[in-house]
């Protein structure tokens, strides 16, 4: 108990002594050399300043509303009043110390330390009063001390967070001044707006960290106590690049950790500007128009013009009203009041749709309007769309009438009228529209001595007449062979046909390359009645010919009464075995689909017998040749045959032509005649290639054969 | 089975029952201090929803010509002529540094050198080398910006393919275009945001699968849509002969009401998905056959694309279609072109499949650029990995092959705010390390997505408990090919 009692004289003594180091600590900082431990203890000025201003406004706000009884206790009210005096008396001191160290100088800093020390008496005169109970004298001091918490601590955040601090989020950042390219100037309009936001809050007039000011030329190029900032023989080693990109953890990085950095464009910036010499005074267009610093200047502009939309936002729920499936409505860019509008949906395009746009008449900046079925009346209803930037016609079927009604759309940089049916007539129309500088009008119809009449009405205007054949002849894709199937029993219908209508389509059927010797055209489906190797290419003016297409087809007469192989096809390609030879399914170029037998390490040799009355003319076996996968027509066809109670007797033995390199994958039908009396058997056999010719990448392993039909007529 | 009925008498699972009530004492715990907008509240996925796009766009649109099977560099972009002149020899090791192979060369005994059987030539205000098979790609040389220094983690096609597409090895994330669809939407409602179109090449293919175009864990909405080559480029999107599109209209409306019957008492945002896909094909029913005709084009472009363009599912005829889609307002069109992959027989091959893509690659270029939409459009050609500068298999020199190389390889970017006419990055000149400016798969895709306007860090989406990013935790935008 006796402690509580005791403790009111220990502040009180303890107040007046910091009262006492104040009042030497205000005329005597600047002169002080301040030892480590205070300079601790300066810098924690921004910590417990918080403790004071609480409790102060604490106990302005007990004072006058009577009745909150927290303070019956006078003891406890008072020393809790002493502790808070006590508490504003370090924070001053606290401050004064700070002050000490370097770069805070003048203005700022004087109203805040003055500001400061006059709460601190203020505050003491309120609690003397207070004591003595003189309630309306204390009270009036209480609402100083409440204001000057107030201006305080603004002038404080003022000094380290910079002037701007609390209104800068109202302000529109604009990186440039706004002037136009041609007049800006290198420092005044590019430079000296970057310097202002990031950098002058601690080097100017008021606050020069450093002994360095960057507020003007001659400060600039003076440089600070660590010498000049700008070094234009070494861009790389001016102090001021050096700073802005060392480590933002190291010391002296520059914005300090904490303020607001310089982004990469700024940096950029600024050190272009050294590399050229850092110019104070240089007009931008007299800077070389490849140096770093034009280009980048001519970015920023062009993209703060692209965002420079001055006209008002419409409102989100009209934008929702006309947005649907079939009209697009989106704003230019995130948060930009320029909106543009694409059509979609030919079917549903109804005149109507464009009146209704007339609600963001003025926010419309682009408008897609490709592929809509458009009446020329159409057009003239875009001309109340005063600030159309972009306008896509392409396709839409106009022939240009009402096109000059487009020339009050000042704002009007492009026009895409491609694909529409445009009539000379309306050319001079088309010509009025001088503020364009992108038109298309290719595929119009429109011929070169129009374009370039229209050229001369336009000569600002870049017009885009597209691909122009360039006088290289490129080659036809070869026609394309239809029919149901590739075997056939009695006869077979088979089409011809080319993706591009106007071609010629040859062919033959004598296993001859069409050419202009022994063509025929094509004009009506072929009808086949017998195995028949179809080759076709197609031929046009202003083409070369297309490489040939080929297409064997097989007549499937006579099935053997039985079959089979003397030696199975290889385990990876057995098909459903001898079956798969009689099965009249055609394979095609996949070889892997189980309608093709490979042998490879075994000869090929089919067995088939016939019943008594059986005549057979020929046998034909359907191969595959595919050199890229080791596939060879074989090396050699041996057709063997006999009838009743003969022996076997060699009809035909031959070697197929072996190709020199690797070609594309066609199928191959090689055919013998038969004409045996009294024929019991046939017998085919079909050896591999071995070994592979030297130019193969397999030269010297054993290739393969594959065959997926035989057939007897 | 027993379990599920329960879930569903009480409308919730364990899933979001636990997500709704930690919800709910989050925001009675914060929500008036921290949250400004509590009484307009959004929830995280809305609020990461309606920042986008982060910033102005550079691109609106995309158009990704996959060359798949990885087509090797050293036919095509990267010049090295010493391996010409060292054809032959060893790679030295001090170049290859031990660094991993395949199993298709592991077993070899020697990394014998090989150099370009093509010849090439200098063009464009770059002085750009580039092979004598890509003629047409030489033309556009000023309208393109060559990347030489790319670099991937994955040494297989379909871990590599599936890293380009989805920025994992590993498949189930989300692919590019559907964190595009996800993040921006569709320009046109009538049709996907995210289209995929296939090609196959005379080279050795390689496989791929829909995985590629995989919506992941994001809505189903957002799967890529595959145009096949077929009378129906969209598959099951035709009304059966003799349906009237009012039936049909009559038809999902009643189907819609019971889904939101279904909606309110499952609360499965897939239901929701569904309605949404059924209106989509139903304007797509007259979208596609709109933008897929190609029957009012004139002679002019298809002597630009070549008479290939006609022919439905060559790669010439998806450029086309790339084209007609884009202008129509897909976000992201994908191509596909299989054959790519020469581990022998290279010249020969990669004759074949540079002829079958350099014109229509060209011709989409040069199109775009001719209706003012080159600006607004990024292009990309390019494989998922490149091919090593020494030979697989025996070497000769009209005839060799070349392995994966995941180390550095070109690939060629154009349009959408990359800077044309430069060349950007260098490898040493055996072609085998990056010595200049690489640029990683997640720095690509980083740098894709700023050029649509999206900071790849802030588009997310949490699933499984954690948030993730296209580019997972890398990723830098390259500024340098930036305009």
């Amino acid at each position: 108990m006796t402690r509580i009692l005791k403790l009111p004289a220990v502040l009180q003594s303890l107040l007046i002594i910091i009262h006492g180091i104040c009042l030497v600590l205000i005329f005597g900082h600047e002169r002080l050399e301040i030892p480590a431990l205070l300079e601790f203890m300066g810098r924690m000025h921004p910590l417990i300043l918080h403790f004071p201003i609480v409790l102060l406004l604490l106990l302005a706000l007990i004072l006058w509303n009577p009745k909150l009884s927290l303070l019956d206790n006078p003891q406890f009210s008072k020393s809790l009043f002493l502790v808070t005096l006590v508490l504003t008396g370090l924070t001053v001191m606290a401050g004064l110390f700070l002050a000490a160290e370097e770069g805070y100088v003048q203005d700022e800093f004087f109203l805040h330390q003055w500001t400061g020390i006059g709460l601190f008496w203020i505050a003491t005169l309120w609690f003397v009063f207070w004591v003595k109970q003189k309630h309306p004298i204390a009270k009036s001091f209480s609402v100083i001390t409440v204001i000057l918490i107030i201006v305080t601590g603004h002038l404080g955040a003022s000094m380290t967070h910079g002037d701007d601090f609390l209104l800068a989020p109202f302000r529109k950042e604009s990186r440039l001044k706004k002037v136009d390219l041609e007049e800006a100037i290198s420092y005044n309009h590019i430079i000296k707006p970057i310097l202002e936001n990031k950098c002058i809050s601690c080097h100017k007039a008021s606050k020069q960290k450093g002994d360095l000011r960057l507020d003007a030329e001659s400060y600039i190029l003076a440089g600070g106590k660590n010498g000049p900032v700008i070094d234009a023989d070494n861009p790389e080693l001016s102090a001021i690049i050096e700073r802005i990109l060392l480590p933002l953890e190291d010391e002296e990085h520059m914005p300090p950790k904490g303020k607001v950095q310089l982004n990469a464009e700024e940096t950029e910036l600024i050190m272009a500007w050294i590399e050229e010499s850092a110019h104070f005074d240089k007009k931008l267009v007299n800077y070389p128009e490849e140096s770093r610093f034009f280009q980048l200047v001519k970015n920023i502009f062009a993209e703060e013009q692209n965002l420079n939309y001055q006209f008002p936002f419409a409102s989100q729920k009209t934008i929702e009203k006309l947005n649907n499936d079939y009209r697009v409505i989106q704003a230019l860019y995130p948060n930009s009041p320029a909106i543009q509008t694409a059509f979609f949906g030919r079917n549903n395009f109804k005149s109507e749709h464009i009146d209704e746009l007339n609600e963001i008449k003025t926010q419309l900046v682009g408008l897609n309007l490709a592929n809509m079925p458009l009446k020329d009346d159409d057009i003239r209803k875009l001309s109340d769309f005063i600030h159309l930037e972009k306008i896509n016609l392409n396709e839409t079927g106009i022939t240009g009438e009402y096109l000059n009604e487009l020339k009050v759309l000042e704002h009007l940089k492009s026009l895409s009228l491609i694909g529409n049916p445009l009539d000379v007539e309306h050319l001079e129309k088309i010509g009025q529209l001088v503020q364009l500088e992108h038109l298309f009008i290719w595929n119009t119809g429109l011929n070169k001595n129009a374009v370039s009449k229209l050229q001369a009405l336009l000569p600002e205007t870049v017009i885009e007449i597209g691909f122009e054949d360039d006088g290289v002849l490129y080659q036809l894709n070869p026609p394309i062979i239809q029919s149901t199937s590739g075997i056939f029993h009695d006869k077979l219908e088979v089409s011809l046909k080319h993706p591009i209508g106007s071609v010629g389509i040859f062919y033959t059927l004598d296993n001859s390359l069409p050419d202009s010797s022994n063509h025929i055209r094509y004009d009506q489906p072929i009808i086949l009645n017998k195995s028949t190797s179809l080759r076709t290419r197609a031929f046009a003016e202003g083409w070369l010919g297309s490489e040939e297409k080929r297409s064997v087809f097989l007549k499937a007469g006579i099935k053997p009464s039985s079959y089979e192989l003397t030696y199975p096809p290889h385990n990876s390609y057995r098909g459903k075995g001898v079956e798969t030879l009689f099965d009249h399914e055609k394979g095609d170029e996949d070889f892997f689909s189980g309608k093709w037998l490979g042998f490879k390490d075994t000869a090929c040799e089919i067995i088939m017998a016939f019943d008594d009355a059986t005549e057979v003319e020929s046998i034909s076996l359907s191969l595959l040749s595919a050199e890229d996968s080791h596939i060879f027509p074989p090396l050699s066809v041996e057709i063997w045959s006999k009838s009743k109670g003969n022996d076997w007797v060699l009809l035909h033995s031959e070697k197929p032509e072996q190709p020199l390199n690797i070609r594309e994958r066609k199928q191959l039908l090689l055919e013998y005649s038969v004409s045996v009396e009294n024929l019991s058997q046939l017998k085919a056999i079909l050896k591999p290639v071995n070994p592979l010719p030297k130019w193969h990448q397999g030269a010297g392993e054993i290739g393969w054969v594959f065959i997926d039909e035989v057939l007897i007529n | 089975m027993e379990k599920e009925q329960i879930e569903h008498s009480l409308g919730h699972n364990r899933r979001k029952f636990l997500s709704k009530v930690s919800l709910g004492v989050g925001s009675l715990a914060l929500g008036s201090l921290l949250i400004p907008d509590l009484f307009t509240k959004k929830s995280g996925e809305d609020a990461i929803m309606a920042a986008l796009p982060h910033f102005a766009p550079k691109a609106k649109r995309v158009i990704y010509l996959f060359q798949n099977g990885a087509p090797s560099q050293f036919e095509s972009f990267d010049y090295k002529p010493l391996l010409n002149k060292q054809i032959g020899k060893e790679l030295p090791e001090s170049i290859r540094m031990g660094q991993r192979l395949t199993g298709m060369t592991s077993g070899q005994s020697s990394f014998p050198l090989v150099g370009s059987y093509f010849g090439f030539q200098q063009y464009g205000e770059a002085r750009a080398w580039i092979s004598d098979l890509f003629p047409h790609t030489a033309k556009i040389v000023d309208d393109i910006c060559i990347i030489k220094s790319m670099h991937t983690d994955a040494i297989n096609h379909d871990p590599a393919l599936t890293f380009f597409q989805t920025g994992a090895q590993v498949g189930n994330r989300p692919s590019m275009g559907s964190w595009l669809s996800y993040g921006l939407g569709s320009e046109n409602n009538n049709l996907p945001a995210f289209c995929v179109l296939l090609s196959r090449g005379k080279g050795n293919g390689q496989g791929v699968y829909s995985k590629l175009w995989t919506n992941g864990f994001l809505d189903s909405v957002h799967q890529g849509v595959q145009f096949s080559a077929s009378e129906d480029p969209v598959l099951y999107l035709k009304d059966p002969n003799g349906m009237r599109r009012e039936d049909r209209r009559r038809m999902l409306d009643k189907i819609a009401e019971m889904n939101q019957i279904n909606y309110e008492s499952f609360g499965d945002p897939e239901i929701n998905a569904k309605i949404q896909q059924y209106e989509m094909a139903f304007r797509m029913q007259t979208a596609v056959p709109e933008v897929t005709d190609i029957s009012k084009e004139p002679d002019s472009i298809i002597k630009m694309y070549g008479p290939d363009c006609l022919i439905p599912g060559t790669y010439a005829a998806n450029c086309l279609l790339a084209r007609k889609l884009s202008e129509s307002g897909v976000r992201f069109v994908q191509l596909y072109h299989q054959g790519w992959d020469q581990h022998g027989n290279l010249p020969n091959e990669m004759a074949k499949q540079a002829k079958d893509v350099d014109q229509a690659s060209a011709a989409l270029i040069q199109d775009l650029k001719q209706r003012g939409l080159l600006d607004e459009t990024l292009v990309i050609w390019g494989g998922e990995f490149g091919r090593t500068n020494y030979c697989q298999g025996k070497i000769q020199l009209d005839n060799y092959g070349r392995d994966h190389h995941p180390r550095a390889f070109s690939i060629w970017m154009a349009g959408g705010g990359v800077k044309p006419g430069i060349v950007y990055g260098e490898t040493d000149e055996f072609g085998y390390n990056i010595v200049e400016n690489p640029i990683h798969v997640h720095d690509f895709h980083a740098t894709i997505l700023h050029q649509m306007g999206i900071d790849h860090e802030k588009l997310t989406y949490k699933h499984l408990g954690r948030r993730y990013r296209l580019t997972d935790v890398h990723g830098h935008v390259v500024k340098d090919i930036l305009v």
